[in-house]
């Protein structure tokens, strides 16, 4: 399935297709699929969606020393760093450091917590290195992905242990922190393998990150294991995964891939166990239709140590269970139109079966421009945050758990435009609606305030990028984001929550990049972002820019040079007081 | 895992604009470029020194166009890559792989005689000296490799490679 959405990156990219596929392992060159799938003679393609896709390349030439910092290279989501190592990340709005409209996947293990909804970005960690692209979906994909990926899903594909098999030493160091990674990969009988070991410093920080894992792909053409874990600790906060998948190749045309997982992390006061266990299936070419169907188990434990003087969660553990089902059907209605049809249950634990509809058309005239429609029911299923948090820890409480909270509903339309006037120009735009139902409330209570469903109202908003190839050596990136939210409390209904705690946006962002090659050797890298201000937390607007300065000085060795906030003594990104300001980081990278 | 976004089932019919034939050369040439990191050439073939990988493609103009865009920037086993337009009847000297298509098919034994690596898209091509074989198959590109056909020119196939190889060619009468 990769190869499939290699082929869709391609689909965004096409002036660079042939240079995608030269990043293909012998396998998944061996899966491409050249034959026009359901027998018609035209090519049909497209996402059907809101993709922008960080290549591997991208990371690199970015500097950027952490997952969180790569995610700036998206122009569809919003990144605010909010201290030396807590992030706010979110797409199309409704932003915080506990944003809980977006889904995260790292080779298709969840890094999202039930606990908030959200992801803990400072328990993940990678080797940058070993990344081979960083998908990001801005809009709802329910269908695959279930409740929670309702403003947009990010998906962190790591490189096949067939691309790694050398040995990697990269070493930094800055006036915030410090970086070692050092790993080894090879051929073992039928496959190949890579370890790795690294640690990270951050100078506010009292513990360094510890952190190594593994990952292996065995087997032929036909069946194929893929088996890869890791394990970390940096003070309080440890814990590790280990994630299989059985990907089997039928008959040339379908696939079918079973895929389990193991994840537990524990911070001071939480620790969580997910296992999870997926199984899906693609039915090739079946006349006009291709078909996706699958189904997903997950159990979670989530224990808190509560604290009767700040906060609990009621029960102090809490088992979730969730199981979805899914089909989906891509059909094509003679050469230039193409509709995807899809559906899934998505059970939790809170408020049971759930359904999960999106329809989505797509008219490309011609292989240089495309328009598509979409229309999607998306949900945030309540976390234990919603249903089971008391403030303080013990009776009397202010805040109660709200024990009939119910998924927050969205109703996303969307209206796009993807082209490549020339060869040099690519872009793309989005519009979207969102019909925003049953948000999150709090509403006085005789015990404690509560958490109610009293909000709703709606959102639209406007994305928009491209790039431009200057010259040979020189390429130019930019993107533009618009976004409007009105909410409004029901009727009869009383909130009493800060508008922050649903989130804080700005009202526009851009970003642009210069990319440039000077000789051989140099590569010369600026990024510029500007934000629009943060009314409801009282943070100014701001421009920063980035730069990086990279010299590979022989082929196996590179040295670069990355400045944050070049211009810029201080500006804050979210919480006042918390200024970032100019910083370094010096970095070797060295490869046999 | 679910690395696909739901929209992006669509696109994997098929990339714009890309016919079938279009997207079948740019995966062989694809291919041609993975090869380098999996076979073994002795030195003074490839000498310490750092020199580029040189492919030669002949009788394959579109794989040649694919090939060159592929290896802009990359580089194999930490050598740069250099891309050869040959003719038939072209000398090969210093030329590590030669890939043969169609058009030449008929220059395969000849080529088979010389020092490079030889690939080629014809059946039978391993019959006819190439060590390496793109076959396409219903949907998909596939190779067949010859592992003794690259062992006599001092050349080695990784395990790696023969175990994805569709089919491997034991030299058996």
């Amino acid at each position: 399935m990769r190869v499939l959405v290699l082929l869709a990156t391609m689909a965004l990219l096409a002036a660079s297709r042939a240079r995608d596929l030269g990043d293909l392992s012998l396998e998944q060159l061996s899966n491409v699929t050249v034959s026009s799938v359901s027998g018609r003679s035209e090519p049909l393609s497209h996402a059907l969606g809101s993709v922008y896709v960080i290549s591997a390349d991208d990371i690199r030439r970015s500097g950027a020393t952490s997952l969180p910092e790569a995610l700036r290279l998206a122009p569809n989501l919003q990144v605010a760093r909010t201290g030396n190592d807590g992030w706010a990340i979110t797409a199309r709005g409704f932003n915080g450091p506990f944003a809980n409209k977006l889904l995260v996947l790292q080779d298709g293990r969840s890094l999202y917590t039930p606990t908030f909804a959200g992801v803990f970005w400072d328990a993940q960690d990678l080797p940058l290195e070993n990344i081979d692209r960083i998908e990001v979906i801005s809009g709802p994909g329910g269908v695959l992905w279930g409740a929670n990926a309702v403003n947009g899903v990010i998906n962190i594909v790591t490189k096949s242990s067939d691309d790694t098999r050398d040995l990697l030493v990269t070493g930094g160091i800055g006036d915030e922190e410090s970086r070692v990674v050092a790993q080894f990969g090879g051929d073992v009988s039928h496959g190949t393998y890579r370890a790795y070991a690294m640690t990270t410093s951050l100078d506010d920080s009292p513990h360094d990150r510890l952190q190594g894992g593994f990952r292996t792909e065995l087997g032929t053409p036909r069946d194929r294991i893929t088996l890869q874990g890791d394990l970390y600790e940096s003070g309080d906060l440890h814990g590790g995964n280990v994630n299989l998948l059985w990907t089997r190749n039928i008959a040339d045309r379908d696939t079918l891939r079973v895929q389990a997982y193991y994840d537990a992390t524990s911070r001071s006061q939480q620790h969580l166990d997910t296992v999870d266990l997926t199984v899906d299936h693609v039915l090739g070419a079946r006349g006009p239709h291709g078909i996706l169907w699958g189904a997903e188990l997950r159990r979670a434990r989530d224990n808190i140590d509560n604290d009767p003087a700040t906060f609990s969660f009621l029960p102090e553990t809490k088992v979730l269970n969730s199981w979805a089902a899914y089909l989906q059907d891509e059909v094509a209605f003679g050469k230039a139109f193409v509709g995807t049809f899809g559906a899934r249950v998505d059970s939790n634990e809170y408020t049971g079966a759930e359904f999960l509809p999106s329809i989505r058309f797509g008219w490309h005239p011609d292989g240089e421009h495309l328009v598509w429609a979409a229309a999607s029911r998306a949900i945030r299923a309540p976390a234990r945050f919603d249903r089971e948090l008391f403030l303080p820890g013990a009776p009397p409480f202010l805040l109660a758990g709200g024990p009939e909270f119910q998924s927050e509903v969205f109703y996303v339309y969307e209206l796009g435009y993807r082209g490549q006037p020339s060869e040099a120009l690519s872009f793309a735009v989005t519009g979207y609606y969102d019909d925003l139902d049953r948000q999150r409330s709090i509403a006085p209570g005789a015990a404690g305030a509560t958490v109610e469903n009293d909000l709703e109202g709606h959102q639209w908003g406007v994305e928009a990028w491209g790039s431009y190839r200057v010259l040979e050596s020189w390429r130019l990136y930019a993107g533009y984001d618009y976004l409007d939210r009105t909410l409004r409390v029901r009727p009869g209904a009383v909130d009493l929550q800060p508008g922050s705690s649903i989130g804080s946006d700005p009202k526009q962002w851009a970003k642009v990049r210069s990319a440039l090659d000077i000789g051989k050797r140099l590569e010369l890298d600026l990024m510029l972002r500007y934000y629009d201000r943060l009314e409801n937390i009282d943070v100014p607007s701001y421009v920063a820019v980035d730069g990086r300065l990279g010299w590979n000085v022989l082929r196996r060795l590179e040295l670069s040079v990355y400045v944050r906030n070049i211009f810029d003594d201080a500006h804050v990104e979210w919480s006042p007081g918390e200024e970032l300001g100019r910083s370094y980081f010096v970095k070797a990278l060295i490869r046999f | 895992m679910r690395a696909l976004a739901p929209l992006v089932l669509a696109a994997a019919v098929l990339a714009p604009g890309l016919t079938r034939a279009e997207l079948e050369n740019e995966v062989k040439a694809a291919y041609l470029y993975r090869f380098l990191s999996y076979l073994e050439w002795p030195p003074p073939d490839l000498d310490g020194d750092g020199s580029p990988f040189v492919i030669g493609v002949v009788g394959a103009d579109d794989v040649y166009e694919a090939l060159r865009e592929i290896v802009q920037g990359r580089s194999a086993q930490g050598r740069a890559i250099e891309v050869r337009r040959l003719k038939e009847g072209d000398d090969t000297l210093g030329v590590h792989m030669v890939f043969v298509g169609r058009a030449a098919a008929g220059s395969l034994g000849k080529m088979a005689s010389r020092k490079a690596i030889v690939v080629g898209e014809v059946e039978g091509a391993l019959e006819r000296g190439a060590a390496i074989n793109l076959v396409r198959t219903a949907d998909h590109v596939r190779f067949e490799v010859a592992p003794q056909v690259a062992e006599r020119k001092g050349v080695r196939i990784s395990s790696r490679m023969l175990s994805v190889a569709a089919r491997v060619e034991t030299g058996a009468p």
